[in-house]
């Protein structure tokens, strides 16, 4: 058995003269919440599709416990649930008749983790009704139910929250949060909010133009070029002293728009206590020290090229 | 296969056209028994004067040609109106919805997404759809036989008229009610197979569009073109006549004088309902397999 249970493998899709996934790689880890995050038309739906078989890559690989979803579908794809676009049910059939249908499970077995997952997602006591009366949220909810039928181990969601109010958003983040920790289920999440991919995963990839710019553990990938906001008395003296004694350790140091008496430093690694002991040895008035907030929409704006028009690929 | 033809048949069971089938049913009914009631006393001159061509044994069977006209030539005479107009338009939407609705509704991805085998989902469906067909055929035949009954009586002898192919001279035997009733079903049961090969066009077409009305619109006109293809130029369509979709109904008329079945007919009939199938399922299947969604 593979450690990783998705692999991406150079998948190029094309539609027309339009090249939706241009070599794109990547591998979700075994127990991870993988977030995948990019601009409208980055290749998000276009991979996942790809991943759940709906589509066929022009080139490359896909597998899913290292069996190739192209070969293979029914086989790898096996223990995936996949809710891809809004969750789609029969309006007309009660919940428990979707989930039977659509997941095709059958047997004692599967009518015991069906009332199992009912319980753990909230929709037990909605089982017998019309799925026509259900709000969004709940559908969210017996979306995922769906995918964890009959014996998921790898679940992928696109957009979870999507046009949820934010009880239902907090709702659903906290499920997807626990699926991982209760019952060892790989998630593969993707969304635009990226506040929502921050506090959900444990592992992000960021898909721009169709490629994967930045892939790996959320913490790491946040400390790869960590800002520190300071504020001190003097800034240009202040300023004057962090590059003489850091040097290259700070890859770059400037006022912050929005607050000019803020000093914006952007260092290789995360050493804000350093700075402010140097700062504060040479005489400083430290009124303020924080890590820049929005880490990831930072990084994302970096990676994707909307702040500079430039795109930056990085190597995870 | 089993599991997802049961499925099938579930998500059909739970539409409201079913309501829609029940209450066209009913106003067929109400429509019928109120002009076989009106033109009761034209019908028995009608077959008076067919017993009276008739060999003389057969004659002194049919002693009262009133009798002739009872509950169970009703429900022959509804049934012909039944299965060539009414169920062809409800055997055409079921159908039609088939693939179609589950496209705009998006559960073909869902159900696609798992990675289950598409063949056997077009499959399913298509003996799903033939089975709503052939309990609705037995449901209205009994019915509208009950209904004749009912409100019309009961002869023990029965005329039975071989209508034919509209257009061509009806001829007449007389037999027993027991052969007429299971000749009633045998031609009922031969109708549901008949509008299960029309109905796949619908079936066919639901698989390449997004909506049933389109799929079901698409295979009426089909069967509208046939028809007149066959009654209004068939000089002209000679070489064609017996691959037309409506040339398979004819059957339904001739199973009603078992005696006069021509079974030739009836073999060249699934013959032909075999061409619809293979052509109406294998299309949907590789569609499906190839098409990307």
């Amino acid at each position: 058995m593979s450690e990783n249970v998705l692999t991406v493998e150079n998948v190029v899709k094309s539609f027309g003269k339009f090249r939706a996934l241009d070599g794109a790689s990547l591998s979700i880890p075994k127990g991870t919440i993988f977030g995948i995050i990019g601009p409208n038309g980055a290749g998000k739906s276009t991979l996942l599709r790809i991943v759940t078989s709906l589509a066929h890559p022009d080139s490359g690989h896909v597998t899913v416990n290292g069996i190739d979803v192209e070969a293979y579908p029914k086989k790898a794809l096996k223990g995936t649930g996949a809710i891809v676009d809004s969750p789609a049910f029969y309006p007309d059939l009660t919940a428990r008749q979707n989930l039977d249908i659509l997941s095709r499970g059958t047997g004692k077995r599967y009518k015991a983790r069906r009332a199992e997952l009912a319980e753990y997602t909230g929709i037990a006591s909605w089982l017998n009704h019309r799925v026509r009366e259900f709000s969004l949220g709940m559908k969210q909810r017996l979306a995922i139910t769906l995918a964890l039928l009959p014996d998921s181990e790898f679940v992928i969601l696109d957009e979870p929250t999507n046009g949820l109010d934010p009880n239902g958003i907090v709702d659903i983040r906290t499920l997807i949060r626990n699926l991982g920790a209760d019952l060892g289920t790989t998630v593969l999440v993707t969304s635009h909010m990226l506040g929502e991919i921050e506090k959900i995963c444990s592992n992000i990839a960021i898909l721009n133009h169709g490629k994967i710019v930045a892939q790996g553990n959320m913490e790491d990938i946040l400390r790869r070029s960590p800002v520190t906001l300071i504020r001190a008395n003097d800034p240009d003296r202040a300023e004057a002293l962090l590059k003489e004694s850091f040097g290259p350790r700070i890859l770059s140091i400037r006022r912050k728009e929005d607050a000019p008496g803020v000093l914006r430093v952007e260092t290789e690694s995360e050493f804000a206590a350093e700075l402010n002991e140097t700062l504060v040895k040479n005489g400083f008035a430290v009124s303020m020290l924080e890590n820049e907030p929005d880490r990831l929409e930072r990084l994302f704006l970096e990676l994707t090229g909307k702040e500079s028009g430039v795109r930056n690929e990085v190597k995870s | 296969m089993i599991l997802s033809i049961y499925h099938e048949i579930v998500k059909m069971a739970s539409q409201k056209k079913h309501y829609i089938m029940l209450i066209g049913f009913a106003f067929l009914m109400v429509m019928m028994v109120f002009v076989y009631w009106k033109f009761q006393d034209k019908f028995s001159e009608a077959a008076d004067g067919m017993v009276q061509g008739m060999p003389y044994l057969m004659r002194m069977m049919a002693s009262e040609p009133l009798t002739l006209c009872d509950g169970l030539m009703f429900a022959r005479f509804s049934c012909q109106i039944l299965f060539w107009v009414v169920m062809p338009i409800f055997a055409f939407m079921f159908a039609g919805e088939a693939i179609a609705c589950e496209q705009q509704d998006g559960t073909l991805r869902a159900y696609l997404s798992r990675g289950f085998s598409r063949t056997q989902f077009v499959v399913a469906k298509f003996i799903a759809v033939f089975l709503v067909i052939l309990f609705y055929s037995m449901l209205f035949a009994t019915l509208t036989m009950l209904i004749g009954l009912v409100f019309f009586g009961y002869s023990k002898v029965q005329i039975t008229l071989f209508m034919g192919v509209p257009g061509e001279f009806p001829t007449a035997g007389l037999v027993s009610a027991n052969k007429a009733i299971a000749s009633y079903f045998l031609a009922t049961l031969y109708s549901a197979f008949a509008l299960s090969a029309i109905s796949s066009v619908s079936f066919m077409i639901s698989v390449f569009v997004k909506r049933m009305t389109v799929a079901a619109t698409g295979g009426l006109v089909f069967f509208f073109v046939s028809f007149i293809m066959q009654v209004a130029f068939s000089q002209f369509t000679e070489e064609i006549r017996p691959f037309l979709i409506t040339r398979v109904m004819d059957g339904y008329s001739q199973m009603f004088t078992i005696d006069a079945v021509n079974w030739d007919s009836i073999i060249k009939s699934f013959a032909v309902m075999c061409i619809y199938w293979s052509v109406c399922v294998a299309t949907p299947v590789v569609v499906l397999n190839i098409k990307e969604y």
